[in-house]
């Protein structure tokens, strides 16, 4: 009995860590992939609430909760009748603007507003590699797997948006006064 | 600049973008929730299956919530799951309604039913047309070649000829009267006895007559029987 209750209490405070560390970083990143702040939070609390229910049967909680807000975001929009985006809110075909990432994170934008008008530029799929790389921190596997895309084509990706986002700032910074 | 240096900087951006002001013991709250009302009662590590966006949702409203923090109160939640709800139905009625409704009253239901421009609705408008087709016709066209098939192997079965090479009609009629059916003579004889003695018995003749009349329709209906084929 006090075993179970030993365990419950060791359970709740790694999960206490988890997320702490976590829930800004997968909301942040997810608030980049998607530019939609609401999106964002309602899939940052389900992936952590699953994260919850399975605890101690995940090997790398963190990569396994941006799998689950990936597929809530994917069955979001599957729920809103869009036809055309089943298949994934990481197409091609869904770009957030610049206009929407500005206003979904106002305050991203007050303090770099190239960077993200430069990211917001980025096809959606860089994006969320950047943005699962750099904000959330998962590796570059971790993030290849997530996406559900091979690690080489993660790679280009990756590859991709570094030099667009490279050459997009230093012409803008170029330009400036 | 390097790839590490721009993604500190990016890092450093999105730091002072407030997440949503959610403590760990709400999450457990709504993990006990979700798990008490049968939810995710087999969830393993795989892919998941089901969306649950009619729980309300943790994060406070009004003054409880962080500065950043998105106003997402249930009431909120509610109101923009039965808008998507509607234009969901809304699309499906303009694709199934063709079939039943004139296509002024569709014009008309559209206009009125017109949703205003989301962060969805773009990538749904930019769709090719040629892309959209109808929920009902794949299975429509399922069940269309099925009928078809079954067709096919049912005339086939029971129309077994069908299926192999058939003479011309032509020849089939000229063959047709070499198969002549004749009836043996012993049988003709015999229909020819019946008669005579029907005719005896229709006349009330109850001698002799009778008698050899029967007889010799006995006679012949048992030769009948052995010339005629099994």
């Amino acid at each position: 009995m006090a075993t179970g209750w030993t365990a419950e209490m060791a359970d709740r405070k790694n999960f206490d860590a988890f997320y702490e560390n976590t829930m800004p970083a997968l909301f942040r990143a997810l608030l980049v992939v998607t530019g939609d702040r609401e999106l964002a939070a309602d899939a940052t609390a389900e992936a952590l609430t699953r994260a919850w229910q399975q605890w101690g049967k995940l090997r790398n909680p963190r990569a396994w909760a941006l799998k689950v807000a990936d597929n809530h975001m994917r069955k979001w929009y599957q729920r809103v009748g869009n036809r055309e985006m089943l298949t994934g809110v990481f197409d091609e075909d869904l770009d957030v603007t610049a206009e929407a990432l500005t206003a979904a994170a106002p305050t991203a934008a007050e303090v770099d507003p190239d960077l993200l008008k430069a990211v917001a530029d980025l096809p959606t799929q860089q994006r969320a590699v950047v943005a699962y790389r750099y904000l959330l921190g998962l590796r570059p596997w971790e993030v290849a797997d997530a996406l559900g895309i091979d690690r080489r084509t993660e790679s280009e990706h990756h590859r991709r948006a570094m030099k667009t986002l490279r050459e997009r700032i230093a012409d803008w910074e170029g330009d400036a006064p | 600049v390097n790839d590490r240096q721009l993604g500190e900087r990016l890092r450093r951006a999105f730091e002072a973008e407030q997440p949503p002001a959610v403590s760990a013991a709400e999450i457990l709250q709504r993990a006990e929730a979700t798990q008490s009302k049968g939810h995710h009662a087999d969830m393993e590590d795989r892919e998941v299956t089901q969306t649950h966006l009619r729980r309300p949702a943790l994060i406070p409203t009004g003054e409880q919530r962080a500065p950043g923090a998105v106003a997402f109160d249930p009431e909120e939640r509610q109101r923009r799951e039965l808008e998507e709800a509607r234009r969901s139905f809304a699309e499906i009625g303009t694709r199934v309604g063709s079939l039943f409704e004139p296509a002024q009253q569709r014009e008309a239901w559209e206009g009125e039913h017109q949703e205003p421009a989301g962060p969805v609705k773009p990538a749904l408008e930019a769709a090719p047309a040629g892309r959209r087709v109808p929920s009902w016709a794949v299975p429509a066209v399922l069940v269309l070649v099925c009928l078809l098939v079954g067709g096919g192997l049912g005339y086939l079965l029971h129309h077994p000829a069908a299926a192999t090479a058939q003479p011309p009609v032509s020849t089939v009629i000229r063959t047709a009267p070499q198969i002549k059916e004749v009836a043996p003579s012993a049988c003709l004889q015999t229909a020819q006895r019946a008669d005579e003695t029907i005719d005896l018995l229709v006349r009330n003749v109850r001698d002799r007559r009778l008698s050899s009349a029967l007889k010799a329709y006995t006679e012949a209906s048992q030769a009948c029987r052995k010339q005629a084929p099994p």
